[in-house]
């Protein structure tokens, strides 16, 4: 058995008062707090260990590059690549997600009147690349259609594909629904007519066991600071043969072999990817991230997250004049989008904060998927392994406190 | 039970539910739209000038309670007031007239204001532009 309340007391933010309330936080889906081991391994890499990685031949770059290098291991470790030189680090997501797509542009990988096939639950992360590529290679972006209950329509999507189809770009688990999407399936489709599956594992990665090998994928991408890791730092895998026919993103020092006046030859992977000095720091610290989520174990955090997430979907559901948005709690992480009636989000989110519980209110990065569905904002609660079920409880405190000063909801 | 609300006065709760001047003017002197692109609030202020003064005036938007609030108040105040007289409307009255306002949602109170003014300046400036819109706040 975990001893969740004992890990949650590694996480030195969750001690502190908001408003004079102990803070209840609940936007762990636009990033996690961090454990004191992370906050002391980037603390203690500069104390000790910091140097620049790659170049020098005195014993701290030797120790900065070991614990750099042991960064990409462990993220490789982490969703079972079989190397890493298949782990890119880049900014974040968002920046791994450009990379991919300014490589293949670069390598001449579409040709006009392809298509692009993304999901209709796409962050603006893996979905404003590929409309502007779109645009600038006249290509066809397709929007794969959500199903009643809030999954993704895979039939649809099994009609939507053909040879012309070149790259499936999706999410595996949506910012906003939560829903898990079935990546497995779509890197199948994708195979089957011959073009490529990039997974945007954002908010996969930190609540459940992810393994690049059993989805099939070629991309996969997520952030470190949504894993109880730093910000600063992305993490990009991909299959080496794919990733080996990528032209470099960014370019100049770290990244080449040989460079002459008039030419470059760029360098092995993972780094020929990695231009310049990178978070150095950051990747110890996303590191230790790794290995304190591994120590807990995904299995269990994944357990965890049902058992919040099923909590909070009861609780929720059966208030009343509360309408919360996405799939029955087995099929999607512990992430709920609602709405209260007759209130607008912004002021559930004022009225929670007076108490000290930090939610989300606004389109969280998915507008289209909002106007989908006929919002201009809502409401998201993001639990992860740390909250408790005390906090559900305080969650729904704080939505009828709201109903009871707009006078709505229940008498 | 009641709690005690010092986030929202009953002013602005008031003005949430029943609004004051929504809806579209007919044949308006002056039509100034944008928002706030951060938190998502928009609306569109609608004028009707005889000379320099404001006869009528009225509000369309999608937004919080503050922010709907305050567009009603401030339809509400400028009618009768000069051009002159309405640019010289401060935030701060706007905050007291609502009944205060908390630190985190300033920019909520002001939204309405600040397109009214930007649009009022850019119509000194060419009386001949009627409908200004895009303002970012
Ligand atoms: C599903 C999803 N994709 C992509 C991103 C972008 O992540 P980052 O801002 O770290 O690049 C997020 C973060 O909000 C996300 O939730």
């Amino acid at each position: 058995m975990v001893n969740w309340e004992k890990i949650r007391k590694e996480f030195p933010i969750l001690r502190r008062q908001v408003n004079k309330k102990p803070l209840v936080y609940l936007d762990s889906a636009a990033t996690s707090q961090k454990p004191r081991v992370v906050i002391d391994a980037i603390a203690d890499f500069y104390c000790n260990h910091n140097a620049n990685v790659h170049r020098a031949k005195h014993t701290l770059s030797e120790e900065a590059s070991n614990l750099f290098d042991e960064g990409h291991e462990l993220a490789a470790d982490l969703v079972n690549a079989y190397s890493m030189q298949e782990i890119v680090l880049t900014r974040n997501a968002t920046e791994a997600i450009n990379l991919v797509s300014f490589g293949l542009k670069k390598k001449g990988f579409f040709k006009k009147g392809d298509e692009i096939l993304v999901s209709g639950m796409e962050h603006h992360a893996n979905l404003v690349p590929w409309i502007v590529l779109a645009e600038e290679l006249d290509l066809k972006l397709k929007v794969i259609p959500l199903s009643s209950s809030m999954e993704l329509d895979l039939d649809a999507a099994e009609k939507m594909i053909s040879k012309k189809t070149r790259l499936v770009a999706v999410s595996h688990a949506s910012n906003v629904l939560g829903t898990i999407n079935d990546v497995r399936q779509l890197s199948r489709l994708a195979h089957d007519y011959g073009g490529l599956c990039l997974v945007d594992a954002c908010q996969s990665v930190p609540h459940f066991p992810v393994d690049v090998r059993k989805i099939g994928c070629d991309f996969l991408t997520w952030s470190s600071h949504k894993m109880c890791g730093p910000t600063g730092v992305g993490l990009l895998w991909g299959r080496q043969d794919v990733l080996s026919s990528l032209p470099p993103f960014l370019t100049g020092g770290e990244m080449i072999s040989e460079v002459f006046w008039d030419r470059a030859t760029y360098n092995s992977l993972p780094w020929r990817f990695e231009a310049g000095t990178m978070d150095i720091a950051g990747m110890v610290g996303f590191g230790a991230a790794v290995e304190f989520l591994q120590g807990i174990g995904f299995d269990e955090i994944s357990k965890r997250d049902s058992n919040l997430g099923r909590a909070a979907h009861k609780a929720l559901s059966q208030l009343p004049g509360v309408k919360v948005l996405g799939p029955k709690p087995e099929k999607k992480v512990s992430i709920f989008s609602f709405t209260v009636d007759g209130v607008h989000p912004h002021d559930v989110a004022t009225v929670l904060d007076s108490d000290g519980i930090a939610i989300r209110s606004g389109n969280h990065c998915a507008q289209p998927l909002l106007r989908d569905l006929g919002f201009d904002a809502v409401c998201r609660a993001s639990f992860y392994f740390y909250n408790s079920f005390d906090e559900v409880d305080k969650l729904v405190e704080g939505i009828e406190k709201t109903q009871r000063i707009f006078k709505v909801g229940k008498k | 039970m009641t709690d005690s609300n010092e986030l929202f006065s009953e002013v602005i709760l008031e003005l949430y539910k029943n609004p004051q001047n929504r809806g579209k003017l007919n044949v308006p002197s002056l039509e100034v739209s944008g928002g706030n692109p951060i938190c998502g609030d928009k609306a569109t202020i609608f004028l009707k000038l005889e000379g320099n003064t404001v006869v009528d005036a009225s509000f369309e938007n999608v937004g919080c309670a503050i922010s709907t609030a305050a567009a009603s108040l401030l339809t509400e105040m400028v009618k009768g007031k000069t051009i002159i007289e309405v640019l010289e409307i401060t935030p701060h009255q706007m905050f007291d007239e609502l009944g205060g306002i908390i630190q985190t949602r300033i920019k909520c109170a002001t939204l309405a204001l600040v397109l009214l003014k930007e649009g009022l300046r850019q119509y000194q400036k060419n009386p001949a532009k009627t409908a200004i819109s895009g303002i970012r706040v």
